[in-house]
């Protein structure tokens, strides 16, 4: 008896030893964080230097009021940080490229998901914007969309020429199309990437069984997508979709910052960039973290949306 | 034996010529049309930092045109080639049709242009030029340049100018390398890629190890608390980065940590992520061998190290990777702790680059992208199966 209660002992301190570097480190930098960030939210606090007790100065729900309230001015009915509504409308807007992407993750799939010669050169070729993304890929894009000497416009002139038109090119990096070209360009960085793999995989894991009945019934190749493989492949469709919502209300502030500093006029800022601005440009340690946490319970209830409505589309085997 | 005898009948001969032609029409066609737009814009980075300024960004963009390869003018002078500088170039035309028929015009080579002759015959090609914002057919009588030649003798610089019939200017093809060292006298290149690389080393050794051992605690050993606490790391894998981001950045100011190599990899390397992934894999691995070991006497962490790590390869090279990768193109986290040049990371580094004066000169910047990006090329394409069977893992466990 004896024995077992000493083995028992052992493994417990075996355990924490095991688990103490991450444990502290997950405490230090993870979980007392997001304590103080919920502190952060009801306090006012603008000092760097360490002080203690820290200056802060409590304002109850006031950020809360600021960031998601309403006020009357002239009889309208006004945000009260309506820059923020703006932001999100950016970010929003950005969003509706995950459907693009996935489209065209699964469509070079299908065309990928066979037996041939090629598809390890094809799938690495289509990989390379993944994999090098970054600063670096942003400024090829930001260089590729100048107005007078970039890409695509040289491009759109020369066929103007060509044809006898007169086309000026676009001012892509402008108020008006900087979401559209930020669009485009995640959309060449990410087609080719993760997205296509995941759906390779799944496409690779549908029993050949399945098209042979089809073919049996006379299906053709539209009628085999629809009923064999867009169902089989559904789960990965929904995980993409939940981590690409997830990632999206996240997303945006790289480009952003190197494209256009998210500008124009802040046609490009997104909420992560609000953040940023919010306590690394004007030190609103309260307000930041305040949006932080609205941001958590926008991804909170689109999550929560896709698994309540989303989960019943998906066929589980 | 049937199963054979049906897939000899499926193979008949004349359907294998048609599978060629749908093959090429269903996979490679258009396979190589979406390459083709994938290579593109790396090509546009490579062609524009091997060019000049004037052939990047001229001052005046009425002169500028596309070009993909970098090239200079020459002509050749008692059988040598000497470089010259065209200044303008004179081009006489008769007008075809129109009004103006039988004139003869002088046009620079820009105004001249060739388009379709027609929608239906692509092929065919004319020539035609803009005059008082109508189109004129064409024919080319002949062309003059005006040219520079700068020669040095002694020290001294010469400069004449002549004009020679067009077709004595040749070009030559000329890639200007100098950009590339241009950036790095002026840019701590190499400094950035240090950064980058000790850090990428330092967080993924870091958050390998502590999730491991953090996962075998997890999977492997009872101690009391322990499933509220993993549930308590499942959790925060749900908030936002941005709600951390900002108290840790308040921390790094109160410790002094700005600016410095720990607040690049210190708060970089605990994820709950990592603990999860590992912890996920190590439930799967079967517990028969280490009960055998314990009987050997052997101790946890002995089982740790000999029975558990060996057999959670993959798993521990896919988080190798993706920590590599994820440390590699962070971007946030470096630009808010960094303040001076030598502490930059690449992506950052890059970016103040850009800020630095060098905005405009995209040939340099291009030149820099150029160097960063390739090393991650000549790498992907030699471990590309490694990161494939990763992705399917993390997206299977998910």
């Amino acid at each position: 008896m004896k024995f077992s209660l000493s083995k028992r002992h052992n493994e417990i301190l075996y355990a924490y030893l095991f688990l103490l570097p991450n444990l502290i480190g997950f405490l230090i930098f993870t979980f007392l964080p997001v304590i103080s960030s919920f502190i952060l939210s009801f306090v006012k606090y603008k000092s760097l230097s360490f002080s203690w007790p820290p200056d802060i100065e409590f304002v109850g729900l006031a950020h809360f009021i600021k960031l998601l309230g309403f006020h009357h001015e002239a009889g309208i009915l006004k945000a009260n940080d309506p820059l923020l509504w703006k932001y999100l409308w950016n970010t929003i807007y950005l969003m509706a490229g995950i459907p693009l992407y996935m489209a065209g993750s699964l469509i070079l799939a299908l065309i990928l998901n066979k037996k041939k010669k090629g598809v390890v050169f094809y799938r690495t070729l289509f990989f390379l914007p993944t994999m090098c993304q970054g600063v670096a890929i942003i400024l090829l894009w930001k260089w590729i969309y100048n107005y007078d000497y970039g890409l695509l416009n040289t491009i759109i002139r020369n066929i103007g020429d060509f044809f006898g038109f007169n086309l000026e090119g676009i001012r892509w990096i402008s108020a008006k199309w900087i979401k559209p070209s930020m669009i485009i360009m995640t959309f060449w960085i990410l087609v080719g990437g993760y997205n296509m793999i995941l759906y390779l995989a799944a496409l690779q894991g549908i029993p050949r069984e399945l098209y042979e009945v089809a073919e049996i019934d006379g299906a053709n190749a539209w009628q085999k997508f629809w009923a064999v493989t867009w169902p089989m492949i559904s789960p990965t469709t929904f995980f993409i979709a939940i981590m690409s919502i997830i990632g999206g209300f996240q997303a945006g502030f790289m480009a952003a910052y190197v494209l256009a500093k998210g500008g124009p006029h802040g046609a490009s800022t997104t909420l992560m960039y609000y953040i940023y601005k919010n306590f690394y440009d004007w030190h609103n340690f309260g307000y930041a973290s305040c949006i932080a946490w609205f941001m958590f319970l926008l991804i909170f209830i689109a999550t929560m949306i896709n698994w309540r409505f989303g989960g019943r589309l998906v066929h589980y085997r | 034996m049937d199963d054979e005898k049906l897939k000899k009948l499926k193979k008949l001969p004349q359907k294998k010529e048609k599978s060629k032609i749908r093959q090429f029409f269903f996979f490679y066609l258009p396979l190589s049309v979406v390459a083709f737009f994938m290579i593109i814009p790396f090509l546009w980075m490579l062609s524009t930092s091997l060019k000049e300024m004037s052939d990047v960004a001229p001052a005046d963009p009425s002169v500028y045109s596309l070009k993909w390869i970098p090239d200079y003018h020459y002509i050749i002078e008692e059988g040598k080639k000497v470089e010259v500088n065209v200044i303008g170039e004179e081009i006489e035309v008769r007008i075809l049709e129109g009004r103006h028929k039988g004139q003869i015009e002088k046009v620079s080579k820009r105004e001249l242009f060739t388009r379709w002759k027609s929608w239906w015959s692509p092929w065919k090609k004319e020539q035609v030029i803009k005059k008082d914002d109508r189109i004129y057919k064409v024919k080319v009588i002949k062309g003059t340049a005006k040219i520079e030649i700068i020669k040095e003798s002694g020290g001294q610089y010469q400069r004449i100018e002549k004009t020679i019939p067009i077709e004595k200017v040749h070009r030559g093809i000329k890639p200007i390398w100098s950009n590339y060292t241009e950036v790095i006298e002026n840019i701590p290149f190499a400094r950035f890629y240090f950064n980058s690389l000790f850090v990428a080393i330092c967080v993924t050794l870091g958050q390998v190890v502590t999730s491991a051992m953090a996962a075998y605690a997890f999977s492997r050993l009872n101690f009391p608390g322990r499933d509220k606490l993993f549930i308590g790391y499942l959790a925060t894998m749900m908030i936002p980065y941005a709600v951390i981001l900002v108290p840790v950045y308040i921390l790094m100011n109160w410790l002094n940590w700005v600016d410095t190599y720990k607040a690049l990899i210190i708060p970089a390397i605990f994820s709950a992520y990592g603990t999860f992934m590992l912890r996920q894999f190590f439930m799967g691995i079967p517990v028969d061998l280490e009960d055998a070991a314990k009987i050997d006497g052997c101790n946890y962490f002995r089982i740790f190290w000999h029975i558990i790590l060996p057999l959670s390869k993959p798993a521990l090279a896919t988080l190798t990777v993706f920590t590599f990768m994820g440390s590699w193109v962070n971007f946030m986290w470096p630009l808010i702790v960094t303040d001076s040049v030598e502490m930059k990371t690449l992506p950052v580094g890059l970016a103040y680059f850009q800020e630095t004066g060098f905005g405009p000169q995209y040939n340099l910047l291009m030149a820099g992208a150029m160097m960063a990006t390739l090393p991650i090329i000549i790498v992907f394409v030699f471990t590309q199966r490694f990161f494939v069977e990763g992705i399917k893992m993390t997206g299977l466990k998910g």
